[in-house]
Formats: C-alpha cells, structure tokens, sequence
C-alpha cells in the first residue's frame, strides 16, 4: 500500500475517524488501533513477513527488559548480543546470504578453487533494514542507560512499527519517539495543517519530480550505450533528482501522516543539494541514518577523538556500512567508499564541520563562490549516484566513460523542455524555503488567503497532471 | 477539529466536483469498451474471430475478409484479457470458424500487472461485463472509474473527445483505423522508445504460455482453426529488438503450428508491408491494414478453409 495510492487514500481516513474519534478517550486503545492499523498496513505488503517483525519486536522487548532488569554486567552484555546477533542475523539471511555466497564464490574462483555454496530464493521482507535498526537502536540505548524500557507491550510495538515509517523510516530513536508513544495526545489544529502541507509537498516530490525524472533515469542507465555524453549526463542529474524527490517526498508524507496523528518525527532531509561540501551533504542526506552510524558506530569506534590513521579507518568504516546497509551489491560499497574518499580531504585538513550553518551568501563573490562549491558537490554526488544506480560496476564504470567522453559536448538526445522547467521551478521552490523543515512550510504565510489558496491548487493540479504510472519507492528495497 | 475537518472540506470540495464530472464523462462518453461491448451481438454471426493487441486491433480490418469477420482486439489487451473474453464469447459467436490471435514481440513475457495497462481491467469489468479474476467488488476503482487511470490518461481523453467529437475509433466491425504517417511516432527514436517500453525484463512465459494453450484447446474442441499471427512493425522497431527474445517467440508459435488446426503466420518482416504502412513505430494504418489483412485471408482461403 503506497502512501500514493487509492488504497491509503481509504485507509488512512478511516484510521484517522478512529483514531481521533472513537478511541481517543484512552491512551492504551488508541495505541492498540495505532498497531492494528500499522499492522494492516504491513500485511498489505506482505502479511508472512508480519511474523518475523512480531518476532523481532517481542525479542527486543523482552530483551530490553532483561538488561534493565539486571546489574549483572556479563548479562547485560549477553542480552544485548543476543538481540543484536538476532537482529542482525535476520538481515544478514534476508538481504545479504546470497551476496555472501556469490562472493566467495568469485573470490575462490579467482584464486583458481572452487566453491559451491546454495544460494537461497528469499523476498527481501519490505522495511527490514529500517525496523531492525529501530529496534537496535532501542537496546543499546537501553545498554548505556540512555532510557528506561518500555513496560507496555503494544507501546514499544506501535514503535518498531508506527506504519508511516515503517518500510522506509526516517529511522527514529527510541529517546525522541516512545515519549510521544507514551504520553496522552491532543489533536493540534496548526500541526495538522503543516501536516497536509508536507504530504502535499512530499506528493509533489514523488509524483512530479521523482516519477517523472524517472522516465529519463531508466531510459539512460538502462542502456548507457546507446546515449552520447550529454545524454547520459542528463540521465545521471534526473536520477539525482529522482532518488532525492522519491526519498525525501516519502520522508514529507510519512511526516506529515504522522503530524496528522499527532506526532513529530525527527528529520531526514534538509536540502542536501544545497550542500557546499561532501561533509554537509551527509548533514542533510538521509540524517537519520548517518546520525544511526554516527552514534552507534562512529563514535563508540572513538569517533574522531583518535589519532587520525584511526579517524580515517572509522571513516572509511561508516561509509562502508552505510553502503552496505543499502543493499546486497558492490555497486552500493562502492557508492560509499567513494563518498568516504570525497570525505576523506576535509577530515585531513580539519574542514569537515565547515558549513554546520543554514546561511547562504547569496550576494558577491562569496555568493559566486559559494554558488561553485554548491555545483562542484552536486557533481560529485551525481558521480557516486551513477554507482548506486547502475546495475553492476562495470555498467557504472561504462556510464561514466560514455558521460566523459568526446561526445560530452554534442547535442542531447532527448531534451524533456516541460520536465526540466519543472525541476528547475522545484529547486527554486526548495531554495526559497530551505530554513524550513519543508520547502512550503512558510511560503505564503503572508500571502491573502485567496493567493495561497491558489498556489496549493495549482500544486495539487501539477500532481494530477504529471502522475506517471504508480512506482514503487526506491527506499522500499533497503 | 471541527475548523480543520471544514476547512479541509471547502479545500477538498472542488476536487470532488472535478471527480464527479470525469466519473459522469466515463460513465456516459461512449469508449471502445462501452461501444464494443454495444457492437458485438450484431455481429455473432462472424465466421472469423481477431483477438490481440493494438497492433492486431489497428492492423486487421475485418472488411479485408472474404468471409464475415469481427475484431475483438484492443489496445494493450493481452493474452490475459483474450483469455477472459475468449471464455465469454467465443460460444455466442456460433458461426466462429477461424479464430486470429496476435502473437508479438512481447505477448508472451507481458506481466498481468503492467502498471500502464492495469487500469484498464476496471473499464473491462464495468464497460464490458467481463469477470476478472482476483478483483474485488468493493476495489474503489470498480466503483468509479475515474480512480482508474492516471490523470493523464484522463486528460487525453478528454482532449480527444474535444477534439475529435468521439472517444470511439473503432468501426462497426471492431477495427481501429489510423490514417497516414504520423512522422513525429513513425521514426527511429520513437520506436526505440516503444521497444523499451514494451521490455517489461520479465522472462517467465509460462503463465502466458498457459493462456495461449488453453485458447488452442478451447479450439479444438470447438472445431474452430485457429491462426498465431506475429504482426509487423516498422524497419526502426525492428533495429531495437532483442533478437533472441523475438526467436523465442517464432520457435514457440512453429511447436505450436506443429498440432493439427493451428497456423502460424510470421509477418513481423514482411517484404509487403514498408515503412509508409504504418502510423508510427508498430501500428499499421489504413493502408498497411488492409494489406496485413489481405496477406491473412489469402492465407485463410489457401491453406485453413
């Protein structure tokens, strides 16, 4: 069930009526309706899987429990690896036995022997990625005493599965999103309203920008060779687009559906082609999961309190992880290897933390500069993007060689005029509100009714005429 | 709540007008659904049956036919939906002595759930009367229409029906007619456009495989001679084939034409037909159809009847 289908646009009122009709007079039953609507939701996926996510949320509850519940500290580091290896181990069968397999299998082979190992034929349980790092994220926390455990069952449940993030986060932490579980919760009429704003936006995002950017996406990378150099640079910059309006347009609906019920999640996303440095980027691409690394790998590794062959060595290890955690491919380690080796030359020179402001000089020559460094790290992003979407390594490493290539500077292939209009009329939107959680959080605030009124109109026109074919999120995969 | 339900309400409200006239416009503008659904028991006595595809609706006009001939094909039907309207036809159509089915390029690897055609199941199920399997009554887009298709869709029908004065292209025989080349569809970018639109990467043809013998066998038992036709398509689609996709599909269609009572006409290369036959990269107009559709009947009247 898309947050972009008929099917939601049904379900989520009814769950809306009885959420905040029916049972709002007590906590507990409205967390219950929560969990059986996330739960319906999931099973629309694919309702086998359900018993795995029952298995791993009861694992971690009561694991959590058993390490609060003891001052014994060998135990507590029992459970907490009992719930890690678990944790892990699910994934590791799911999402990555094969690539292990297929691995070892090309290593042996190179050294001459030969390895047999079975691969199996398993579905990827959609969100696995994104719930068994909620519930990690729960237990360590738990471990270094950062919060109690929960005592109610269907609380830490509605949790691990609070069906807006449940198949493609944001990841929260358990300190930022049991609180709200927890606590009794009013309908708040402006929270509401910049809830349906940022699921308007997060629609534009995904039906206009992301579905159509698509199009062109496929048809390049799908057969790089038939493309000259501007074409496939083309299709390189539409599938930076595409993945940021696919992901970040979930993210703004997934946020907004939950400010609807009363909700703030954390944020996910705050403009990261904006960014003027590699650094920044990863301040503002996908923040939960960099900030999942940083927090549970980073910096229990030492972090950048170490001397700096092992600063670079915990570097290297997040955005190996980070890369891994997207998928089974070398195509996704080979994303985040490039992007550690981008990251690389501003830990060395101590300028990593450079931009940590959202202030922008737009005026002179440090709006020229600054307006550089933007393109150079959209560049550089665009090139590792090729990585992540090609198939394999070698189709990258052909994509790339076909974008520089003589043909570079000849005339494009396909030129949409009405989708790069667009585009271009989306990125002046996102910069105009880029202080904001959302590009339109705060655009017409001041406007007459009348006129602000009309812009959401007209935005909501743009997604019925622009609605492509219903495509799947490109996140749902990890 | 109450100011935001209102408000949301007034915000909502044009929407639903909007919602309410396309869901009138589709239930009551005639389509080729509605209009074939209408035209088909004037023609029971048909002694030849088309089932396929746009290229077998657009490529094969039944006037071309010695004997009396219906098109029952539409654009983006495939073996699953011939399947299903086979099942309900083909005993009504009692005269039915031949039977012609479509078999292209991408006939047998289609998936059921191909985004682009799946709307159309509903228009299937409310304008033909056809019972598809695994959809519910209660789905919304049974209950309107307008939740179908994209909005684009919607869009062009609607400009078409200004335009044009009819959403209707099929003639009282079923057909689809195109006239002339269309130079902005009939050229070598565009066909490879269409080729890739119809590589869905699916190789599993077994479920499509089982549509088609069950067809065959609902033949046979019938005494009706069935023709496999492979249509033709323009020089530009053909450059961006995968060839061993395309041999696939002729070797499936000869095992078949092996059995007693059915035929296989490999047209996809005709010398006949040329590029100035079709409207644009792979449907053939006026012109090109009636000389596909002259190759079949002499094919019919020589070796079939």
């Amino acid at each position: 069930m898309l947050f972009n289908s008929v099917d939601f646009a049904l379900f989520f009122p009814i769950v809306f009526i009885g959420y905040w009709f029916i049972f709002n007079k007590k906590l507990n039953l409205q967390n219950a309706f929560l969990l059986s609507a996330s739960y319906f939701f999931y099973s629309q996926w694919d309702s086998r899987f359900l018993l795995l996510l029952l298995f791993s949320t009861l694992l971690d509850f009561y694991a959590g429990k058993k390490i609060a519940g003891t001052t014994n500290y060998s135990k507590k580091k029992l459970w907490l690896w009992i719930s890690i290896g678990v944790n892990l181990g699910f994934l590791a069968i799911f999402k990555y036995f094969n690539f292990f397999i297929t691995s070892f299998h090309d290593v042996f082979l190179f050294f001459g022997y030969k390895f047999s190992g079975y691969t199996l034929s398993l579905i990827l349980p959609v969100g696995i990625s994104f719930y068994t790092f909620h519930g990690l994220s729960y237990i360590i926390d738990i471990y270094k005493d950062r919060i109690n455990p929960v005592n109610n069952f269907v609380n830490y449940s509605v949790f691990v599965s609070f069906f807006p993030l449940l198949v493609a986060g944001p990841i929260e932490r358990a300190t930022h999103l049991l609180p709200q579980i927890t606590k009794s919760r009013s309908f708040d009429y402006l929270l509401a309203v910049n809830g349906l704003k940022q699921i308007l936006w997060g629609l534009v995002k995904k039906l206009v920008i992301a579905d159509n950017c698509a199009k062109y996406s496929n048809l390049a990378f799908n057969n790089p060779q038939e493309y000259n150099g501007s074409t496939l640079a083309l299709g390189a910059v539409f599938f930076a687009f595409q993945i940021y309006g696919d992901f970040s347009g979930y993210t703004d609906m997934a946020s907004g559906i939950s400010k609807l019920l009363g909700f703030k999640l954390i944020k996910n996303f705050s403009y990261p082609y904006f960014s003027r440095d590699i650094a920044e980027f990863w301040r503002r691409w996908h923040i939960s999961l960099s900030s999942w690394f940083r927090d549970y790998v980073y910096i229990p590794l030492g972090g950048s309190k170490v001397s700096k062959i092992n600063q670079v060595r915990n570097v290297f290890i997040v955005f190996l992880l980070s890369g891994f955690w997207h998928g089974a491919n070398s195509t996704f380690i080979f994303w985040g290897f490039l992007h550690a080796c981008y990251f690389l030359p501003l830990l060395l020179v101590g300028k990593n933390k450079k931009h940590i402001n959202n202030n922008f000089e737009i005026k002179g020559f440090k709006g020229i500069r600054q307006a550089g460094k933007i393109i150079i790290t959209f560049i550089l992003v665009v090139i590792a993007w090729v990585f992540f979407r090609a198939d394999n390594l070698t189709l990258a490493l052909v994509y790339l060689k076909g974008i520089f290539s003589q043909s570079l500077f000849t005339a494009l292939m396909f030129f949409p005029k009405k989708l790069i209009l667009t585009v271009i009329a989306f990125i002046f939107i996102e910069w105009v509100g880029r202080r904001d959680e959302f590009a339109i959080e705060n655009i017409g605030y001041k406007w007459p009714p009348v006129l602000r009124i009309s812009f959401y109109y007209v935005l909501v026109i743009f997604i019925f005429i622009y609605i492509t074919s219903e495509q799947q999120f490109i996140y749902f995969q990890f | 709540m109450k100011k935001f339900l209102k408000k949301l309400f007034l915000f909502s409200l044009p929407l639903f007008v909007v919602w309410a006239a396309i869901e009138f416009f589709y239930r009551y503008e005639p389509n080729n659904y509605s209009y074939k659904n209408q035209i088909i028991p004037d023609n029971y006595d048909a002694e030849v049956l088309i089932f396929g595809n746009s290229h077998a609706y657009y490529g094969l006009n039944p006037e071309n036919f010695t004997n009396k001939a219906f098109n029952i094909a539409n654009v983006s039907q495939g073996l699953y939906f011939d399947e299903l309207l086979f099942d309900k036809y083909v005993d009504v159509f009692t005269k039915c002595k031949v039977l012609i089915l479509a078999i292209d390029y991408f006939t047998l690897t289609e998936e059921d759930n191909n985004p682009d055609v799946g709307w159309r199941k509903y228009f299937y199920i409310e304008q033909m009367h056809i019972d598809v399997p695994g959809v519910c009554k209660l789905d919304p887009r049974c209950i309107s229409l307008t939740l179908a298709p994209r909005f684009d869709v919607t869009l062009a029908a609607i400009k078409r029906r200004i335009e044009e004065g009819s959403l209707v292209d099929s003639s009282d025989k079923g057909w689809g007619r195109h006239d002339g080349v269309n130079i902005e569809l009939n050229n070598a970018f565009t066909a490879m456009a269409t080729v890739q639109h119809h590589e869905d990467a699916n190789t599993d043809i077994n479920k499509n495989m089982a549509r088609l013998k069950k067809i065959i066998l609902g033949c046979k038992q019938r005494n009706i001679k069935i023709i496999l036709v492979t249509m033709p398509v323009t020089s530009y689609y053909r450059d961006n084939i995968k060839p061993k996709k395309l041999l696939t599909t002729v070797k499936i269609c000869n095992k078949l034409a092996n059995e007693k009572d059915v035929y296989y006409l490999n047209l996809f290369n005709n010398k006949r037909i040329t590029n100035s036959d079709f409207y644009d990269a792979n449907h053939l107009n006026a012109c090109g159809a009636k000389k596909c559709s002259q190759i079949i009947d002499e094919a019919i009247q020589k070796n079939v009847q």
